[in-house]
């Protein structure tokens, strides 16, 4: 396990360095003059000098692999540049950004996993039951369902209707938990709901295979009841694969969050991403990104050594 | 939201007319030489004294040509002044007659914005950002470019209204930014916000509906047209371009796009802005005369063109409404979406496209930058208008402001000699707003909403 751990450990910064050539030569490759998208395509009254002033002062000119080479030197230090749009240290930025993404990302996985471990669960007992099929058909309708959609039939219904919830803004957990509540319901109702619909479908499938085996034939043969063999036999073994699916689930946390994050008018890491692809900000998107792929790289990591925590069987070598 | 903080050292008046503001009087002493003279008393909102050595050091500021202002080439060569605390004297290189209402614009990075140099000088360029120091009705609780920004009232500005009340009315100003207009519209009816300030031609007819709402509507702030690539085949021709005006009917655009908001396009200016000229000729929808030229150009059986838009708003739409409108002339016209940077881009300097459908705000005061803009900046690579740009030279030498519209009707006139873009439509500009929000006014110099006067009744 050590050995693993060490290997592991050692692949990331590979792993990493080769995202950050992968990431800087594809946000290059975006179409767009980030010159441009900083004066405005149609108002611009800068002269073509002008224009090449601003883009030689943001080192636009410079070749790519200098271009390159100064930004993962910077990177090195710790330092992930200067954003075209805010003028502003991109690190400072992000680090702002970081408190909404996440507290929209664990307020919605843990939504997603208290619905859909125990929607999972109740499916696969009552297996081809009504039941089962509903809580079926709600994953598959889970999975279809773009956010974007789901959160505009939520604003109508909770906001424009019931009057309820607020529709935009966040206000941080730490500050008003009552007020941030308020605000993270439908977001966190629209991302956790959708993701929920993945962890169902996992959680249904391993119980089901849990309940055939002999060891539960047993426990009920014992005599204990079907609550007590579900809960304190079954679902403890199922709920092994589903660690492993509710940690792979930061890929879609993060991309869910940019879209929800731009509904929801929440300034978190998802939305800046959005505003530095529309604006080609490329030291912020660089940014973004790369923070993106090094939590998920760490999430997987944890995640497989959660599993073999958990499971005493599973041994890497 | 520079406005709400940053007053500009002028202000362009409702009849478009240059007015006082910080600065309280001015004098053109010559052609070259402009002298301001300011308002006793002024304060930035850190106690500074607003001197004229504040605007001096303003105005280098802007003039940066990478970090200053957008129109930071109007300040080049310009030396600044100050002969005494309230007078700041600039001496062009070259007589300029619209630079004085390049003083009523503050926004976005107008050279008329106005910092604090002992402010910027504690702060830092990076922290003055995030902090302005300025002087304006309202100043900086909290600023987030992306997120919800605060200002509250300015005690020291000095400004009253006709009965001497005090201005600003209101004590405090939220800024939020939401992206989804159906989000903003929601947040609108809820009373979540009071002022929906990019507001979408559809939304109207529903906030209309509702009579706790309201809808600021200004007809011809916005145009939205069609600009050729002349110096493209096919497009090059002038008879194909001709044959395209006539060929598109403006009526129609509007009554699918715009209803009882918008009229047709009639030129590059529209009835907003004081030198628009009603006289000049212009394109309506012929048909016939469409395909006569057509034929003049060498496409008796039409041909293949394509046109570049954007993916955002209506603009696909009205892609395909032009479309559908040329295949009655033969013309097979492509549209294809791109992001606002991208389409310019593959039109302008790529040549991708012989056809750009985009759209702009139209100025009510003096258009000699919109048309700068226009028919120098906006031009495919290569492309130039040499008759144009020389009014436009000769405008900025002529003081005298009847003789200088003559000199725009004449640019407006040669715009449809030249037939270089369709002016399809006159679009209005559009905010909604809780009906019990009083006061509110378009700003006359820029797209911003002046909350200097708004209240809200109880």
């Amino acid at each position: 396990m050590t050995g693993y751990l060490v290997r592991r450990l050692a692949q990331l910064p590979v792993v990493a360095l080769l995202v950050t050539l992968v990431l800087f030569v594809v946000v290059r490759m975006l179409p767009g003059d980030p010159v441009y998208a900083l004066i405005g395509e149609d108002d611009s009254g800068l002269t073509e000098e002008q224009i090449e002033a601003r883009r030689e002062a943001l080192g636009l000119n410079d070749p790519l692999p200098v271009q390159y080479g100064r930004w993962l030197a910077d990177v090195a230090r710790g330092d992930l540049g200067r954003s075209f749009l805010y003028e502003t240290p991109v690190t400072g930025e992000i680090l702002e950004r970081v408190p909404p993404t996440v507290q929209l990302a664990v307020a919605s996985l843990a939504v997603a996993a208290a619905v859909g471990i125990p929607a999972g669960t109740i499916a696969a007992v009552k297996r081809n039951s009504p039941l089962d099929v509903l809580v079926t058909l709600t994953a598959m309708f889970g999975i279809a369902i773009p956010n974007f959609w789901f959160s505009i039939m939520l604003i109508w219904l909770f906001v424009v209707t019931l009057g309820w919830f607020p529709a935009s803004g966040f206000v941080g957990v730490w500050e008003q938990p009552v007020q941030s509540l308020r605000y993270m319901a439908l977001p966190v109702t629209a991302l956790g709901l959708t993701l929920s619909a993945s962890i169902m479908r996992h959680t249904r499938s391993s119980v089901l295979e849990v309940l055939s085996q002999d060891y539960v034939r047993t426990a009920r043969a014992k005599g204990l009841q079907g609550r007590t063999v579900v809960v304190r036999h079954a679902l403890r073994s199922a709920l092994l694969p589903v660690v492993t699916v509710v940690g792979l689930q930061l890929g879609s946390l993060l991309a869910g969050s940019v879209i929800i994050e731009s509904m929801f008018a929440i300034p978190g890491l998802g939305r800046l991403a959005v505003q530095s692809v529309n604006g080609r900000d490329y030291p912020m998107l660089q940014g973004v990104v790369l923070l993106f792929t090094i939590s998920v790289l760490l999430v997987n990591l944890l995640t497989d050594i959660a599993y073999a925590l958990l499971d005493p069987r599973i041994r890497y070598s | 939201m520079t406005h709400l903080y940053a007053a500009p050292l002028l202000e362009l008046g409702d009849d478009a007319t240059v007015t006082p503001n910080l600065v309280e009087a001015w004098e053109q002493v010559d052609e070259t030489t402009l002298s301001l003279t300011l308002r006793d008393g002024l304060q930035f909102t850190d106690g500074t004294s607003v001197n004229a050595e504040a605007v001096r050091y303003s105005l280098q500021r802007a003039a940066d040509p990478v970090k200053g202002a957008s129109d930071s080439d109007w300040l080049q060569g310009v030396s600044i002044t100050t002969p005494n605390a309230r007078t700041v004297l600039l001496k062009f290189p070259a007589p300029n007659a619209v630079f004085l209402e390049a003083l009523t614009m503050n926004s976005p990075g107008g050279v008329a914005a106005i910092v604090s140099p002992t402010a910027f000088e504690r702060l830092g360029e990076e922290q003055f950002n995030q902090q302005p120091v300025s002087i304006g009705p309202f100043k900086v609780e909290k600023l987030e470019f992306d997120g919800e920004s605060v200002f509250v009232r300015n005690e020291g500005w000095p400004f009253t209204d006709a009965r001497g009340a005090r201005l600003p009315y209101l004590d405090r100003v939220r800024v939020r930014v939401i992206s989804d207009t159906a989000v903003s519209v929601a947040e609108l009816e809820t009373g979540g916000i009071d002022v929906d300030y990019v507001f979408l031609n559809e939304n109207v007819p529903r906030v209309r509906s509702q009579p706790n709402l309201d809808v600021m509507v200004e007809i011809g702030a916005l145009e939205q047209s069609i600009i050729m690539n002349f110096v493209k085949a096919p497009t090059n021709i002038k008879a194909l371009r001709q044959a395209i005006c006539y060929g598109l009917d403006r009526d129609e655009f509007v009554a699918t796009f715009l209803g009882d908001l918008g009229n047709p396009g009639a030129g590059p200016l529209t009835p907003v802005n004081r030198a628009y000229d009603p006289n000049v000729p212009t394109y309506t929808y012929d048909e016939g005369k469409a395909r006569q030229l057509l034929s003049q150009a060498g496409f008796p059986n039409g041909l293949r063109l394509g046109i570049v838009t954007y993916t955002s708003g209506v603009y696909p739409k009205i892609g395909e409404l032009a479309q559908a409108q040329l295949r009655r002339l033969g013309i097979d016209l492509t549209v294809d979406s791109r992001e606002a940077t991208v389409a310019g881009q593959e039109f302008r300097d790529e040549g991708k496209y012989e056809l750009y459908l985009g759209g702009s705000g139209v100025p009510k005061g003096d258009p000699y930058p919109y048309f700068l803009s226009r028919y120098v900046g906006a031009l495919p690579r290569g492309a130039e208008l040499p008759e144009i740009k020389r009014l436009l030279d000769q405008a900025l030498r002529t003081f005298d402001v009847e003789e200088r519209d003559k000199l725009y009707s004449e640019i407006q006139r040669l715009d449809f000699e030249t037939a270089t873009r369709v002016w399809l439509m006159q679009a209005p500009r559009l905010a909604a707003h809780n009906a019990r929000v009083r006061g509110i006014r378009w700003l006359p110099a820029g797209s911003a909403i002046d909350l200097q006067h708004a209240w809200k009744e109880a």
